[in-house]
């Protein structure tokens, strides 16, 4: 269920980046055509993952006292490291959820009588740099999950001990 | 043309005064010789001579848009409404300009020369330019062209607010080859009678007493006494800003609705509702170089791009003018409008002409239908058959409302080159062949059978000089022989339609197309991508088809259909969407709440202020 629901947020996201960065290298310059239908179809099932996504995590990926004793401790390096992973990732998840907000809002909202046409372009460009922290939060998410699914490629024992702990 | 240096005249420039400019003047003869109440032989006053001997520079004025269309060098810009020639029992129907716009043909191509032209449709020429006919073209017209006159720009067709003035009665003179007389003839205070047409090749205008035949009258004008003051001079209630009621003689237009309502139940455009005139917006100087008013006009008018739907309601800046909310324009701020809408539709597309039909409807125009003059065909009917409105890509490629017409002609092909067959010809040998096919009952009037087709394009490759295969254009095919006699059809760009686009009359936001919701075009029954453009054509197997707009829009009908569906589930996308966003913002809010209590108590921690205080 769980590989699923990230397979499906995955897929959704590849496809949103895909035809949303792509977008201004085409003919038009900007997002149409069977592009924008794909990519319009695939936003409510992405922003109703995330949502779910955050009811369900958002209690694992709190800050603990731990985190901030972590951030100041300067001297041991491998259980910074380690422990860097978790905090990485409750860091991407917290920024995966801010920045969603303006991602969705400022298509949702587009699409009532609200903007001007003349907002709009400005509100566009809340959405593209929504996304950009999106997937900044997305990526270094998913580079940490990676990086703690095998750390016997990037940790010394030490440091694998410390993530086991994690 | 004005030259540098040389001065102006005296009404070429303003002094600043706002007040009008009485215009009591003396008429002056195509000589520029005084006309005076007691002269033995009334010449009709001269345009070109009472305006410009000593107050307006004829030639600066003569360039402007109404009159440069056979000029060398001058910008053809948009597209826009052709002459139509039409000859119904041959099936024609063909437009024409002296513009070099794309899917036009040159009066020329038809073996039109100049004097034919006006003579078919200076009814609704200013006057001018080609009209003038100073270089005749064909040496069988010159005689002609001495007897008839050239036809003068005419200032008065514009600018005389005389209630009296009468541009059918122009139209009636062109008729009659009248064409010196047509201006004078016009005015409130003469009477034109005889025909020019009626002359023999040696008629002299200055002495028309020596007609030997009783019967025929030469023209003449009278005038009315009084209008002459004591000094011989005559009053013209000449106007700077003409009247709309003068731009509608040439520019009228007739949707033909089928509601059995007439002009009285339909809406004026928004623009003169609101006081405003159409000279407020399609202005021009002494050169009249006149705005057309569309966005990318190029001319030499500084107001031209600042006077387009978006220089005046969203400012675009011409040469330094900043122009928004000219002329009290509200600015609009679409609200919910997707930008894309603004690259691929123009404005007119929403805001202009008839509401998008599940057919187009017929329009009848002044300039293809005669609007206006005497004894003018009023049937629905009437041809040119022009389709309207059709949302198409204009010349930049956005979706616009077009007025289109199918052209039906006779011609020949060489290669994949189409060119028309002279007029004369295709009357002589498909007219005749017509005429004695209609009186043997083979051939319903104004249609065509195939077999008939079949035999005009036999005679048409008998003839002496066909250069090329005969062919017929109609409906968007071209009909011809096969090397076994038999016809063949097939579709041929040159018989697709030609479109110019309409911008009159402007509806008021509130009718614009889409303030009904998105679903005025994104559903997939919707007018405006799924309507459907009658073809006319004269050939019978063909009556009653149609084309699809979508197809003329450029888009990809499949795409534009998903689009439409997809409008069934945007409820649903703003359902889900705004609610995942909440769900997003309470849990934001909760543990962003929960953070700032634990922030609070770790300052008070530090602080040393005990929880239970």
């Amino acid at each position: 269920m769980k590989i699923l629901f990230y397979a499906a947020i995955g897929l959704a996201f590849a496809l949103l980046s895909l035809t949303g960065y792509t977008a201004p290298y085409t003919v038009t310059h900007y997002l149409t055509g069977y592009a924008l239908l794909l990519h319009a179809a695939l936003a409510p099932l992405f922003a109703l993952c995330i949502a779910a996504w955050a009811v369900v995590y958002a209690p694992r990926r709190v800050f603990t006292e731990e985190d901030w004793l972590w951030l100041r401790n300067r001297d041991r390096l491998e259980e910074r490291t380690a422990h860097g992973l978790a905090f990485g990732k409750k860091a991407c998840f917290w920024l995966i959820l801010i920045a969603s907000l303006p991602v969705i809002l400022s298509i949702t909202l587009n699409m009532f009588p609200i903007f001007a046409a003349q907002t709009q372009p400005i509100v566009i460009t809340v959405h593209y740099a929504g996304v950009i922290l999106m997937s900044i939060g997305i990526l270094g998410y998913a580079g940490c999950s990676w990086a703690q699914m095998d750390p016997d490629r990037y940790f010394t024992p030490e440091e694998k001990s410390h993530a086991d702990r994690d | 043309m004005q030259t540098e240096g040389e001065p102006p005249l005296l009404g070429d420039e303003s002094d600043g005064s706002r007040a009008v400019s009485v215009h009591r003047i003396p008429l002056l003869d195509e000589e520029a010789a005084d006309i005076r109440p007691d002269d033995e032989l009334m010449l009709p006053f001269s345009v070109k001579a009472t305006c410009a001997s000593k107050c307006h520079h004829y030639e600066t004025i003569a360039g402007g848009w109404h009159f440069n269309a056979g000029e060398e060098g001058v910008e053809a810009g948009r597209p826009g409404h052709p002459w139509i020639y039409v000859d119904a029992p041959t099936g024609t129907q063909i437009p024409l300009s002296h513009r070099d716009w794309e899917g036009v043909y040159q009066p020329a191509d038809l073996g039109l020369t100049a004097w034919e032209f006006v003579k078919t449709f200076g009814r609704h020429l200013p006057g001018g330019g080609v009209a003038e006919m100073t270089g005749a073209d064909d040496p069988d017209k010159v005689m002609r062209l001495m007897v008839s006159g050239g036809l003068e720009a005419n200032c008065l067709a514009c600018h005389d607010a005389d209630a009296a003035h009468d541009q059918a009665e122009y139209h009636i003179q062109i008729a009659r080859e009248n064409f010196r007389w047509a201006a004078a003839a016009a005015s409130g205070f003469t009477a034109v009678s005889g025909s020019a047409e009626k002359m023999p090749d040696t008629f002299d205008y200055l002495m028309p007493d020596g007609l030997n035949d009783p019967k025929l009258i030469p023209p003449t004008v009278e005038y009315d006494l009084t209008a002459f003051d004591s000094k011989n001079r005559v009053f013209f209630d000449i106007v700077r800003k003409p009247p709309d009621e003068r731009c509608y003689f040439c520019h009228s237009f007739k949707h033909i609705t089928g509601d059995g309502l007439g002009e009285w139940a339909s809406e004026e455009d928004v623009h003169l509702s609101a006081g405003l005139q159409c000279v407020d917006c399609h202005r021009n100087g002494l050169d009249h170089a006149m705005v057309r008013g569309y966005k990318g006009e190029s001319s030499t008018n500084p107001l031209a791009a600042a006077s387009s739907c978006e220089g005046c309601h969203l400012g675009e800046e011409s040469d330094g003018f900043r122009t928004a909310g000219r002329l009290g324009a509200p600015v609009p701020t679409h609200r919910g409008l997707p930008a894309v809408h603004f690259e691929k539709l123009t404005c007119t597309a929403c805001h202009s002409g008839p509401r998008p039909q599940a057919r187009t409807l017929r329009v009848k125009t002044s300039m293809a239908h005669g609007l206006g003059t005497h004894n003018v065909n009023k049937s629905d009917d009437a041809p040119p058959a022009i389709q309207s409105p059709t949302f198409a890509a204009d010349w930049n490629g956005r979706i616009a409302p077009h007025h289109l017409v199918w052209p039906s002609f006779w011609g020949t092909m060489e290669g994949e080159e189409i060119r028309p067959a002279p007029v004369e010809a295709v009357r002589r040998i498909v007219g005749a062949l017509a005429k004695q096919a209609e009186d043997a009952g083979e051939k319903p009037r104004n249609r065509m059978p195939v077999e008939f087709l079949t035999a005009a394009l036999k005679a048409m490759a008998e003839d002496e000089a066909p250069a090329g295969a005969p062919v017929y254009l109609a409906g968007g095919q071209i009909y011809r022989l096969d090397e076994d006699g038999r016809l063949t059809r097939d579709s041929h760009e040159a018989a697709q339609p030609y479109r110019w686009p309409l911008a009159h009359n402007v509806r008021p936001a509130a009718q614009s197309l889409g303030a009904r919701g998105c679903e005025e075009c994104h559903s997939p029954g919707a007018e405006f991508f799924f309507g459907r453009v009658a073809i006319d054509s004269p050939v019978e197997e063909r009556e009653l088809t149609e084309a699809a707009m979508i197809d003329l829009e450029g888009l990809d009908e499949q795409q534009v259909r998903i689009l439409a569906l997809s409008f069934w589930f945007r409820p649903w996308f703003k359902v889900v969407t705004l609610l995942s966003a909440g769900i997003i913002a309470m849990v934001l809010l909760l543990y962003g709440l929960k953070a700032l209590a634990w922030i609070i108590n770790a300052i008070a921690h530090q602080a040393g202020i005990d929880e239970t205080e």
